[in-house]
């Protein structure tokens, strides 16, 4: 099955909170999810997504048709990536949650390195209130931290 | 939305996300994060990560005489700080690095105690006792063929530069003796490709045959190739991150009317490959994406693409591992990096009066 821009027929989406987006299909495969159930012929219309709320549906498919154009550079998706990954911890989330639901590894590798790379070089507290994480180590495991790898945070 | 999204994060996509950090020190800072982070760093399958830490150890000759001593130093270059680890395991022992990002540690009494310790996980393994014919066990090097926790794994113990060798396996009570006839002094060896190779000062290359069933009677071989030099420079070998065996050579001197009692300076270097079938040693250009960290039985060879911004492709970085500095006292410790491409050399002179300094620095490449 042909799955080029200019067969592309349009494909609805709906998300855990109820809104439909229509997609273009050659945008929309770009999830193996997605593709998988129109190539075995049971993509619903629309098809329910019950996992991706509609903002985050709304910037993955935004990726998603970036980088189904096939006009675009390396270099420019490159740029544009670096752009769209400029994001609070909470859309990132979302949208790490999201790329692996919907199972699309591009997406996936950049939100991957793009928290890689907030965690690089900081202290764990930096990281903790970076990410709005709990510390929730006991006091006993605390000290064992403390006495192996202290080295590592001072 | 949950409340604490990140800490429950599928492991898998923690994984994902640590798989792509490879610098030590931020590992470690996962794991001290919150209880489900640390999990997942727990059980991470182990690599290699780069750069390499530069192992200070302390005075030769000085086993830390009050013992109070409970840690070691390193030094992470591409973050320009010494880090403290807390390891009572090195109190009272000498130590140095080994393969696999371990660390040798050596005993201060006879008979001399010798472990390999993971710094980083901090397991031990025990090996036999240096012998009364290991002449001075403070220098001792020991490479691995495998992992150190390996069951399979053989130690070669280099225990003096005059060919004295001794392998054991895992287990063994006792050292077994290696001879080499004729000897010159040797100046690095490497575990590569099944076999343990050493280089001497007059660049022949030699093998330890003891793989197998060859370890009951181990052999040492010279292999006949044509050396580029012949005794001009100190050696190394490093395996490349694409499996060939490199020779690389160190040309020091002394700059004009300079004073004789000046270290030596390095001034530049070559890099051969080993061609197999020719048997000879081709001179290598470029290293490509390659850095090599260039130290006496601790050079390593890494990808400067896939860890940007911690080091530089086609360089060597090289340290102080000669062992004649350390008896002038000197605490300039010359370090640096040569640009194989310009041939442009940066130096960095180490001053510390601190007896840390006064003895061979290795690189220390952490597996955690």
């Amino acid at each position: 099955m042909s799955l080029s821009p200019s067969t592309s027929k349009m494909l609805s989406l709906k998300s855990s909170d109820g809104k439909v987006l229509e997609v273009e299909e050659h945008v929309a495969v770009l999830c193996e999810t997605i593709k998988s159930l129109v190539e075995d012929g049971c993509a619903d219309s629309p098809i329910p997504l019950a996992n991706v709320d509609g903002a985050t549906l709304g910037n993955v498919m935004e990726w998603c048709k970036k980088h189904a154009d096939q006009k675009a550079s390396a270099d420019d998706l490159e740029d544009w990536d670096a752009e769209f990954v400029e994001r609070d911890q909470g859309e990132l989330y979302h949208l790490i949650m999201a790329a692996n639901y919907l199972n699309i590894k591009g997406l996936l590798d950049l939100i991957c390195q793009k928290v890689a790379d907030m965690i690089k070089g900081k202290h764990p507290e930096k990281i903790r209130e970076i990410f709005n994480i709990e510390n929730d180590f006991t006091p006993e495991q605390q000290e064992q931290i403390r006495k192996d790898n202290s080295w590592a945070f001072e | 939305m949950a409340p604490r999204p990140w800490s429950d994060l599928p492991k898998e996509l923690l994984h994902l996300i640590f798989d792509r950090l490879t610098n030590t020190v931020d590992v470690l800072c996962c794991g001290a994060v919150c209880v489900s982070w640390r999990f997942v760093v727990d059980r991470r399958k182990r690599k290699p990560l780069t750069p390499p830490l530069l192992l200070l150890t302390r005075s030769d000759g000085e086993v830390d005489n009050e013992g109070l001593c409970n840690t070691i130093n390193v030094f992470n270059t591409t973050r320009n700080k010494v880090h403290s680890i807390n390891l009572p395991q090195t109190r009272g022992r000498w130590y140095r690095s080994s393969s696999h990002g371990w660390l040798l540690t050596i005993g201060g009494d006879f008979p001399h105690e010798i472990n390999l310790l993971n710094p980083f996980t901090r397991t031990q393994i025990i090996l036999p006792p240096a012998r009364s014919d290991f002449a001075t066990p403070q220098r001792l090097r020991v490479i691995t063929s495998n992992r150190p926790s390996d069951p399979d794994c053989i130690f070669l113990a280099i225990h003096s530069d005059r060919g004295k060798l001794a392998i054991c396996k895992a287990g063994d009570q006792d050292w077994t003796t290696l001879i080499i006839t004729p000897f010159n002094i040797l100046s690095d060896g490497i575990f590569h490709k099944g076999q343990f190779y050493l280089v001497d000062r007059r660049e022949n290359i030699l093998r330890c045959e003891v793989i197998g069933p060859r370890f009951r009677f181990p052999r040492v071989r010279r292999l006949h190739l044509e050396t580029p030099h012949y005794c001009r420079g100190y050696s190394y070998l490093v395996e490349s991150r694409s499996g060939d065996l490199l020779l690389v050579i160190r040309f020091t001197g002394r700059e004009q009317q300079r004073p004789p009692q000046e270290p030596l300076r390095t001034l530049h270097f070559e890099v051969y490959k080993l061609d197999w079938s020719e048997r000879r040693w081709s001179l290598v250009e470029n290293l490509g994406d390659e850095a090599i960290f260039l130290g006496k039985y601790s050079s390593i060879s890494v990808s400067a693409g896939s860890h940007s911004g911690e080091c530089r492709a086609n360089c060597i970085y090289f340290i102080d591992d000669t062992e004649e500095w350390h008896r002038t006292k000197d605490p300039r410790h010359e370090t640096g990096v040569y640009h194989m491409g310009n041939r442009y050399m940066r130096i960095e002179w180490l001053y510390q009066s601190s007896p840390i300094w006064t003895s061979p620095l290795n690189w220390i490449r952490p597996e955690i």
